[in-house]
């Protein structure tokens, strides 16, 4: 900070120094009348001591600001740099993928074709295993079916034959048969 | 009345009875009454509440007498009378009975036959009874000829079915059950 001030203050004093020289010289003019080559002289002085306090107090400022300015174009230029090789990247990524887009397209087909194959496998196989229960289905209830329809049939014959066997008994038993009735009854019980 | 007041009543009479030595002669007049007093006349009239106490114990006492019971039996009757149980004497028969068949070792069996039973075969089956229960069996015999043929036997409730109308049911109904095919 007091650099700064200082520096501020040189600075206020090399614009303000010509000044002061010609306000003296107009003087010097008037009053004393001085001589062209010494008048040259002491502007040649005044020009070296502007040229020093010049050199000692703006030109570090100048400096300073002309490097933080090329430190800016220094980093601009970088930035620039680093957009301009990923525009690069970019533009070169496009330009492969529109290289390579007749093969994308390819193997998306390639895809979507494999994927409509498995999904119509898929498809088939519900179907199949559909198919098949019902059949199952099907085959379950038609032997029920015949199952159902052998009972009535068995039962219809057994009656049939009680029947038969009932009516028959009567004329074809005698006594014997009775008492062996009898024989095997008493045998069963006794058992 | 309940099967535990006839039994009731019945044990008492069976005691009585066997006092007297009179058991069989007793459990025969107990049936002898049971089987009038079920008339469906003679029961209108003991349980018709329009008839007085008196007039129904001189009706019952009156059928006793008719019937030639003994002197305990009348009693055991007016009893029946005065406490209004003469509707329940078929109860307390069968109760005397069945006591009276367990004091005395014995069952009662009921010996059914599509053709009458010879007298040897008829003692085979009891023989054969008997030895099965331990117990005397008196047997009613039944002729059914709707049974085909064999025998069977009801001893108190339990059946042995050796008919040929069962035989021939059973192998239909095996016929009809069977699972393999026709």
């Amino acid at each position: 900070m007091m650099i700064w001030s200082r520096r501020v203050a040189a600075l206020g004093l090399v614009l303000c120094w010509p000044l002061l020289a010609f306000g003296a010289e107009g003087h010097g003019d008037e009053h004393h009348g001085m001589s062209t080559p010494l008048k040259l002289t002491v502007m040649t002085i005044n020009l070296g001591i502007f040229m020093y306090l010049l050199r000692a107090t703006a030109w570090p400022m100048i400096r300073e600001w002309v490097a933080a300015r090329r430190g800016l174009v220094v980093e601009a230029l970088e930035k620039a740099a680093i957009a301009t090789r990923e525009a690069e990247a970019l533009k070169q990524q496009w330009t492969d993928r529109l290289a390579s887009l007749d093969r994308e397209i390819d193997d998306m087909r390639a895809q979507a074709q494999k994927q409509i194959e498995a999904e119509r496998e898929q498809i088939l196989e519900a179907t199949r295993k559909v198919t098949e229960g019902i059949q199952r289905d099907a085959a379950r209830a038609a032997e029920q079916e015949l199952r159902n329809a052998q009972d009535r049939l068995r039962a219809e014959v057994a009656e049939q034959a009680y029947q038969l066997a009932s009516r028959a008994a009567p004329s074809l038993l005698g006594a014997g048969e009775q008492k062996r009735f009898v024989d095997e009854f008493i045998e069963q019980v006794a058992r | 009345m309940s099967g535990s007041v006839a039994r009731r009543y019945a044990k008492a009479i069976l005691s009585v009875a066997q006092g007297e030595n009179q058991l069989e002669k007793a459990g025969e007049e107990l049936l002898a009454l049971a089987a009038v007093t079920a008339d469906p006349v003679v029961a209108a009239a003991l349980a018709n509440p329009l008839v007085s106490e008196g007039k129904r114990r001189d009706l019952a006492t009156a059928i006793a007498r008719e019937l030639a019971v003994g002197p305990t039996m009348l009693n055991f009757v007016s009893l029946l009378a005065d406490r209004q149980r003469l509707d329940q004497v078929g109860g307390i028969a069968l109760q005397y009975r069945r006591l009276l068949d367990d004091k005395l070792g014995r069952v009662r069996a009921v010996i059914t036959s599509a053709k009458p039973l010879d007298a040897s075969e008829l003692d085979r089956i009891l023989a054969v009874f008997e030895q099965k229960t331990g117990k005397k069996v008196l047997a009613e015999t039944v002729v059914d000829e709707s049974q085909l043929g064999g025998v069977i036997v009801d001893i108190e409730g339990k059946v042995f079915d050796g008919s040929l109308r069962n035989q021939l049911k059973t192998l239909a109904a095996t016929i009809a059950g069977s699972q393999s095919y026709i």
